[in-house]
């Protein structure tokens, strides 16, 4: 197993193991080139989950897994991206939702109409744009929602 | 770019494999119907753009600093 030292956004210089390395054949709506990342929790109990890139050091993203906002989130993956990401069992998948914050914490959006579909153990990841409306690009928590998390 | 003219229920075919088809026209929209193969993605562009456009954002510079997301929603609570 190779270890890898990457510079990142938000932890300094990390050692990261080479077969945690995560690839987005298509790169990531944006940012197309970039097509490697790599999962970094915030700390131990944290919900959220920083996907930083491999080759550009200041690109990450803030993310965490939808189950923690929301009940019954759910959608179709279209077989093509069963094949990308070589998908066998609904097991291989992981889930996350990329976050943007701008003034306060509890202000914070979810992208739930553009989820990070991984599946970790074959490293692979896509962006899915949902095209149905069912979900928005910025999904507000609740008040009351956000109070609960921040006490 | 090519432009083409069709009328209510006339088809454009791409590559043999993709079929456009003009379904209604009503006032200022148009139904269509896109019959393609699998591995064919099909999305509505402002809805790519609007993803794009909020991906750039969530990765500009917030106010926020780390420590106070940490605080925010712990494993523990749930």
């Amino acid at each position: 197993m190779y270890k890898l030292e990457i510079m990142t956004r938000d932890f300094g210089k990390v050692n990261i193991d080479e077969n945690k390395i995560i690839k987005f054949p298509e790169g990531v709506p944006g940012f197309k080139k970039e097509d490697e990342f790599v999962l970094l929790p915030l700390d131990e109990d944290s919900l959220f989950v920083i996907m930083q890139s491999i080759k550009t050091p200041e690109l990450a993203f803030i993310t965490l897994e939808p189950r923690n906002i929301i009940k019954d989130y759910e959608f179709i993956i279209s077989e093509k991206t069963e094949n990308l990401l070589e998908i066998d069992s609904i097991k291989d998948i992981i889930l996350l939702n990329i976050v943007t914050i701008k003034e306060k914490v509890e202000d914070m959006s979810i992208n739930l109409a553009a989820p990070l579909v991984i599946n970790i153990n074959k490293n692979l990841g896509k962006q899915v744009i949902l095209d149905d409306n069912k979900y928005p690009v910025k999904y507000k928590l609740e008040n009351n929602q956000a109070k609960e998390m921040m006490s | 770019m090519l432009i083409l003219s069709r009328k209510e229920d006339e088809k454009i075919l791409i590559d043999e494999d993709i079929k456009i088809s003009i379904v209604e026209i009503k006032g200022n929209q148009v139904k269509i119907g896109i019959e393609a193969p699998q591995d064919v993605e099909i999305l509505r562009e402002e809805i790519f753009k609007s993803v794009e456009k909020e991906n750039i954002q969530a990765t500009k510079e917030r106010k926020v600093g780390l420590d106070q997301l940490k605080n925010f929603g712990t494993k523990n609570k749930k």
